[in-house]
């Protein structure tokens, strides 16, 4: 053990310093970065030495620089996170469908129904009125033209959540594929000692993202690899993905894998928007047809009983066929003569028997195989959508909190903590002192023992 | 627990949202005046106003109904009134005429009377209430036609259609009530206003004391007929006025739902708002002197 190998261990110390310097300064830089997970340089004191005194140290190695995560708690996050994506797609377009049908503004679907009721009860009062027989039409057209409306926007509501469902499968197949290379790349680095961590990193970074999309299960493979599937199908395995795709060929939409067939409860954002495709719109699309179906054969079958102003009856108030709600409309040569409004049961014109009929057509159970009125089927369609809202409200706050109470437990293992690198920078700092210190001083000793020689 | 910067600020940023979420709520609810602005904001509460809104809309125009058919019906018992009165003056006439004093100068000029007396009933038989012939049923057309003869005089009025039809206002969901009275023995049938006056006149004009003694039978039975159904006009009226005060009451206690269910408590949601509001700078006080520390501060 000579003088010179002083130097040659303080020189290791040195670089020592240095290396922790730069995973503090690495941690530092990157304690912003989503999904970043703070590193730490482990050192091992190098093998020893025995000399007949005994052993002598032989330096300091940096053994390897490991990533902080809690590898379970990624696992419950990005199950957790599915849900959580799930419900903020659905609460997204449950809004949008509640301001449809927002009939608390007292401007809603009732509202024109309720003055379709009242302007034949008006016209009961003076049925040979031209004023009372134009303000049926005017009514009449107003509620038309709401049945319209509601369902052209239910229409392309129901557009824009396909095109949200085409975008989102793109980008899950785009990050599958992505998994799928950055897996292959850790394979190909899988000797060297440290590069792959970045690209974990890297990897686990796109599982979030894909995780809030698409209710995933991920498993760690061979290698540093990581596998995704959905339920009990592979989405990426190791370095190969699988592509889904979109079956827009039964009466629900679905997604579908490569090989045609259909996969159930996908989960995430797109389960969501599935959903609220194909059970919510539909639904409504159905139920809002179905009362536009009734609302005119009732309407038709009481006034077809009746006679006009100019002595006719059997004439229909609304075009009676291929009725739904964006295609209902009114008799158009009636529209243009309100003489033809059918009231009077015997043909005198003073007679207002139909529009009392008309009139009493809304206290009817017409819908719902004789169990309740329009206004009630419709009222319940609301609420029914409104109940949807606020439960679905209070599954995204639940979600919510405990995806971020599992975030907080994620973040408490691989965040970087500014006050505990700051301390690390100084024992860093402190040590790379002393090992200056250790070079000058033996410095000065081999120059105490040249200065003997000279 | 390791705490890290990165969850502090996310903490910190979900607190303030989450109280920034809730002072949303609150300052909707006070500006609207409305607690319930969107079905999910209280699903049940929402479709209890739009069942309410919608009973209340259509209690208007029952409301309205019964305003028509009141209006209708005073209007006939004016009209009744007035028919009442000139039937009055003819039956005084026909006392007279019967005493036996009359000349036949005095019965000609008494016939001339007579006959002005008809005219202005065959008048308020055609008289309408808006558009609407009020002793037409439902035929809808002038309901009365005179025939006269060369000098214009009348000999006979006769109906222009079936006057038969009952005239019905919608009261409320169930009740319908009729606002015409019957014209059987008034203006039509075999026995009317219109024959009593031209048999009078007519024996005025011959002088003929039984038949002016007849007349005077009939003036009498016609008077009747008319208080008999003025009585009816008020029996109907009087229902109608019900069925409104019972409509007014239910909409007061509508109303009174309506409000409970929609209304916000503009105190307590005031006071809530001012707790929010306090949470909400306690939050960012202490975070703004929180996210500042750092052990960068002391290390040189």
């Amino acid at each position: 053990m000579g003088i010179f190998g002083i130097l040659s261990l303080a020189r290791q110390g040195i670089f020592a310093s240095q290396f922790g310097m730069n995973t503090t300064s690495n941690n530092i830089t990157n304690a912003n970065t989503p999904g970043y997970a703070r590193e730490r340089a482990d050192f091992v004191p190098s093998y020893s030495r025995n000399t007949a005194y005994g052993p002598i140290g032989g330096g300091v190695d940096v053994a390897t620089v490991e990533r902080l995560r809690d590898r379970t708690l990624d696992f419950q996050y990005w199950s957790q996170h599915s849900f959580l994506g799930n419900a903020e797609s659905k609460g997204k377009y449950l809004t949008q469908i509640e301001n449809i049908f927002n009939e608390l503004n007292g401007d809603g679907f009732s509202n024109a129904l309720d003055d379709f009721w009242n302007s034949w009860m008006e016209l009961s009062n003076q049925p040979a009125d031209m004023t009372s027989r134009t303000m049926v039409i005017e009514k009449s057209q107003a509620l038309v033209n709401k049945f319209h409306n509601k369902s052209s926007r239910l229409q392309s509501l129901s557009g824009s959540i396909v095109h949200e469902i085409n975008l989102t499968l793109e980008r899950i197949n785009s990050l599958t594929k992505q998994i799928a290379e950055v897996n292959s790349k850790i394979v190909q680095t899988a000797g060297s000692k440290f590069n792959n961590i970045t690209l974990m990193d890297k990897r686990d970074q796109l599982i979030d993202d894909l995780s809030s999309l698409i209710n995933v299960t991920a498993t760690d493979g061979k290698g540093g690899i990581t596998n995704v599937s959905v339920g009990s199908i592979s989405l990426v395995d190791g370095i190969t993905a699988t592509k889904l795709g979109l079956d827009q060929t039964g009466v629900k939409m679905a997604l579908k894998f490569e090989n045609g067939n259909d996969i159930e409860n996908v989960g995430g954002k797109i389960g969501g928007l599935l959903s609220i495709k194909n059970d919510v719109i539909s639904k409504m699309q159905r139920q809002f047809n179905a009362l536009a179906k009734n609302f005119v054969s009732s309407v038709n079958a009481i006034h077809k009983k009746y006679y006009g102003l100019d002595g006719y009856n059997g004439r229909n108030f609304f075009e009676p066929t291929g009725i739904s709600a964006d295609t209902i409309a009114l008799n158009q040569e009636l529209a243009k003569d309100p003489k033809q409004i059918a009231i009077s049961s015997d043909g005198s014109i003073g007679d207002n028997s139909g529009a009392l009929a008309m009139a009493q057509l809304k206290d009817q159970n017409s819908m719902n195989a004789g169990k309740s009125t329009f206004s009630e089927f419709f009222e319940r369609l609301i609420s029914e959508i409104g109940e949807k809202s606020s439960e679905n409200s209070m599954q995204i706050s639940e979600n919510r909190t405990l995806l971020q109470s599992l975030d907080n437990q994620r973040q408490s293992v691989m965040g970087v903590s500014i006050e505990e690198e700051m301390v690390n920078m100084i024992k860093y700092q402190h040590s790379l002192q002393a090992s200056s210190k250790v070079i000058s001083t033996t410095d000065s000793m081999i120059q105490s023992i040249l200065n003997m020689v000279g | 627990m390791r705490v890290t910067n990165q969850m502090m600020t996310n903490n910190f940023i979900i607190n303030l949202n989450a109280h920034l979420e809730k002072m949303n709520r609150l300052q909707e609810e006070i500006s609207s005046g409305k607690k319930v602005n969107r079905p999910s904001d209280d699903p049940l509460s929402a479709s209890k106003i739009v069942e309410i809104e919608h009973q209340l809309k259509i209690n208007g125009q029952y409301k309205k109904n019964i305003q028509n058919g009141i209006t209708r019906l005073s209007d006939t018992e004016t009209y009744l009134n007035n028919l009442q009165n000139v039937i009055k003056r003819a039956k005084d006439l026909a006392i007279q005429a019967s005493n036996g004093t009359l000349s036949r100068d005095d019965m000609e000029g008494m016939a001339i009377e007579v006959n002005q007396i008809l005219e202005q009933t065959y008048s308020i038989s055609n008289k309408k209430s808006f558009e609407d012939y009020m002793f037409a049923g439902t035929y809808g057309k002038e309901p009365f036609k005179a025939v006269r003869n060369g000098d214009g005089d009348i000999v006979s009025v006769q109906p222009t259609g079936d006057l038969s039809g009952k005239v019905y206002r919608q009261a409320n969901s169930s009740e319908k009530i009729q606002v015409n009275i019957e014209n059987t023995n008034l203006f039509t049938g075999d026995e009317t206003v219109f024959s009593d006056l031209i048999d009078f006149r007519d024996a005025l004009h011959n002088g003929d004391r039984d038949k002016i003694s007849d007349a005077l039978g009939q003036l009498n039975t016609r008077l009747k007929v008319i208080v008999d159904r003025m009585t009816e006009v008020g029996v109907k009226m009087n229902s109608l006025d019900n069925r409104k005060n019972m409509l007014d009451s239910e909409d007061l206690s509508l109303n009174k739902f309506l409000g409970d269910f929609q209304d916000t408590d503009i105190a307590q949601a005031i006071v809530n708002y001012q707790q929010e509001q306090l949470a909400y700078q306690a939050a960012l006080q202490a975070g703004g002197q929180l996210l500042q520390q750092s052990a960068a501060n002391f290390f040189r």
